[in-house]
């Protein structure tokens, strides 16, 4: 029998997007903080230890790519920065001790604190912890074209099933057997069929609706990056 | 020659026209180009690791940041009372700006290109010579502190607007901040300790420099830098431990952003020709 994958790490509270608001509407994304506390520092270690993985929402995912696409500065390449707050005790924190800014064009600056070194251990479980985060999410970056593709044709297959059914409802009391088989089959059927069609469009439907996401993604009209945003989500999980 | 210059000239007008419309018509394609820009240049991956006091804000502003490097020569160092052991470094990175301007005006592709730039010896300067000190009367940096008019306003946004021109702005704003911290830390100690000599409280400051660097070269090389610093240091084993940890994770970083945002653009665009042509035309 196949082990299953542990489950994801929780630590969604501790993650928090570092915002600015450019007018009333607007905010842009300029950084993302890590608060963790030694609790968390323990649970971080045990999950790279045992190959857990971070569990990151749709939404989160898809803040994280407007991050990226969406730079403060129009024409700035993505720099992203990462910062690792640590609380010792509830009286104690509240600083940055580990921060790293990654540029696309391959500059990457690693800053620790001073005070940090004093405690050598905690060092090196701070910057671990602080790598780890960001690994997970740098590698879960990419849209999962399939799993939007599964869900499609799932949904294609509700919709049928619920069509079938919603036209024979006048005749309910007198079903006929034979037509409600044969909604069964076309409601199992159908899908399969059109798999394999989907299977060799969805390139260019999803070539075509990135596109227009992108487009309103950067641009410069709120509610356009408001809805490119919410299809961006929808494209994974 | 004249002719060839018009041509040139008509084009870098053409090329600044079809960019502005990009940028309010087709944002992905402006996007696009500005993605093309970033990966041509890509020649290695460098992983910087630093010791600092205190972590500082995440903004950058790319008019504050270039507004407080031009101000940067010898006498505004002296006349601030910058420690005299940071001078060199900070007036490295004003040179280091100058030069990005330079270049710009030199490419004929830019929409800042100007011929005198290869043509005047004086303009030249910062091209051909290495030890060139930038002041006053030798910047050719449009003077962000008093524009003359609209026009000056608008050489400036068009520089701020280059996304090269961003990306070094960037970089040197982050190591000028660090500078900035390294100046405060030294002026504390020296404040702490009246009659200690210059060289001692340099060697007794140990933070906010990059200790280690290691530089991955596209072609395979790897050169590993560090700072002379390092060998005093109480900690040396542990930056150096956490360096190479750095190395690794930033590798990996790096590999994760840029194969997100190349792939995102191959998806969005027909795979192949179309992706190759549109990122040549970047340049």
């Amino acid at each position: 029998m196949l082990a299953s994958p542990p489950p994801a790490l929780h630590l969604e509270s501790s993650i928090r997007f570092v915002k600015e608001r450019l007018s009333r509407q607007r905010t842009a994304i300029c950084g993302l903080n890590f608060h963790i506390d030694a609790a968390e520092l323990a649970q971080i270690e045990a999950a790279r230890d045992r190959g857990q993985s971070l569990y990151l929402s749709a939404r989160f995912l898809s803040d994280l790519r407007a991050y990226i696409l969406f730079p403060r500065w129009g024409t700035a390449p993505p720099t992203l920065t990462f910062s690792t707050y640590y609380y010792a005790s509830a009286e104690v924190g509240g600083e940055p001790l580990v921060r790293s800014s990654i540029a696309i064009d391959g500059d990457v600056l690693h800053q620790i604190c001073d005070r940090c070194l004093a405690d050598p251990e905690l060092a090196l479980s701070l910057t671990g912890a602080h790598y780890w985060l960001i690994d997970q999410l740098l590698s879960r970056l990419r849209l999962e074209a399939q799993a939007a593709l599964d869900r499609l044709t799932r949904s294609l297959a509700i919709a049928i099933f619920l069509i079938c059914a919603l036209s024979q409802f006048p005749q309910w009391r007198q079903l006929n057997w034979l037509s409600m088989l044969g909604s069964a089959l076309l409601t199992w059927g159908l899908p399969k069929l059109a798999r394999p069609l989907l299977a060799r469009i969805w390139p260019q439907i999803q070539r075509w609706l990135l596109r227009q996401i992108l487009n309103g993604l950067l641009s410069n009209r709120d509610r356009l990056r408001r809805l490119a945003l919410a299809l961006l989500s929808r494209l994974d999980y | 020659m004249a002719n060839r210059n018009n041509t040139t000239a008509i084009t870098a007008a053409e090329r600044t026209e079809i960019e502005l419309s990009d940028r309010t018509r087709d944002p992905f394609n402006n996007f696009i180009r500005s993605l093309g820009d970033v990966l041509v240049d890509i020649t290695a991956l460098e992983v910087n690791t630093m010791v600092v006091e205190r972590i500082t804000g995440d903004k950058f502003n790319p008019w504050e940041t270039y507004r407080d490097v031009y101000m940067v020569d010898r006498a505004y160092l002296e006349q601030r009372n910058v420690h005299p052991s940071l001078h060199n470094q900070y007036l490295s990175l004003r040179r280091t700006l100058e030069l990005d301007y330079a270049l710009l005006c030199a490419d004929a592709n830019s929409s800042l290109f100007n011929p005198a730039m290869l043509h005047n010896p004086a303009e030249r300067q910062v091209l051909t010579n290495p030890d060139l000190e930038i002041s006053a009367a030798t910047t050719h940096l449009p003077d962000p502190l008093h524009p003359t008019d609209a026009d000056s306003l608008r050489i400036i946004q068009q520089l701020l607007d280059s996304s090269q021109f961003l990306r070094n702005l960037r970089k040197v704003g982050e190591l000028k901040a660090c500078l900035d911290n390294r100046d405060r830390s030294l002026a504390r100690m020296e404040q702490a300790h009246p009659g200690s000599s210059s060289q001692a409280i340099v060697r007794e400051v140990r933070t906010d420099m990059i200790y280690a660097q290691t530089v991955i070269q596209l072609d395979g090389d790897i050169i590993n830098r560090y700072s002379q610093e390092i060998l005093d240091h109480p900690h040396r084993e542990l930056i150096l431990q956490i360096h190479t940890e750095s190395v690794a994770s930033g590798e990996r970083q790096w590999r994760g952003l840029l194969g997100f945002v190349v792939n995102l653009v191959q998806d969005a665009l027909e795979r192949g020709s179309q992706a190759v042509a549109l990122l040549r035309s970047a340049r």
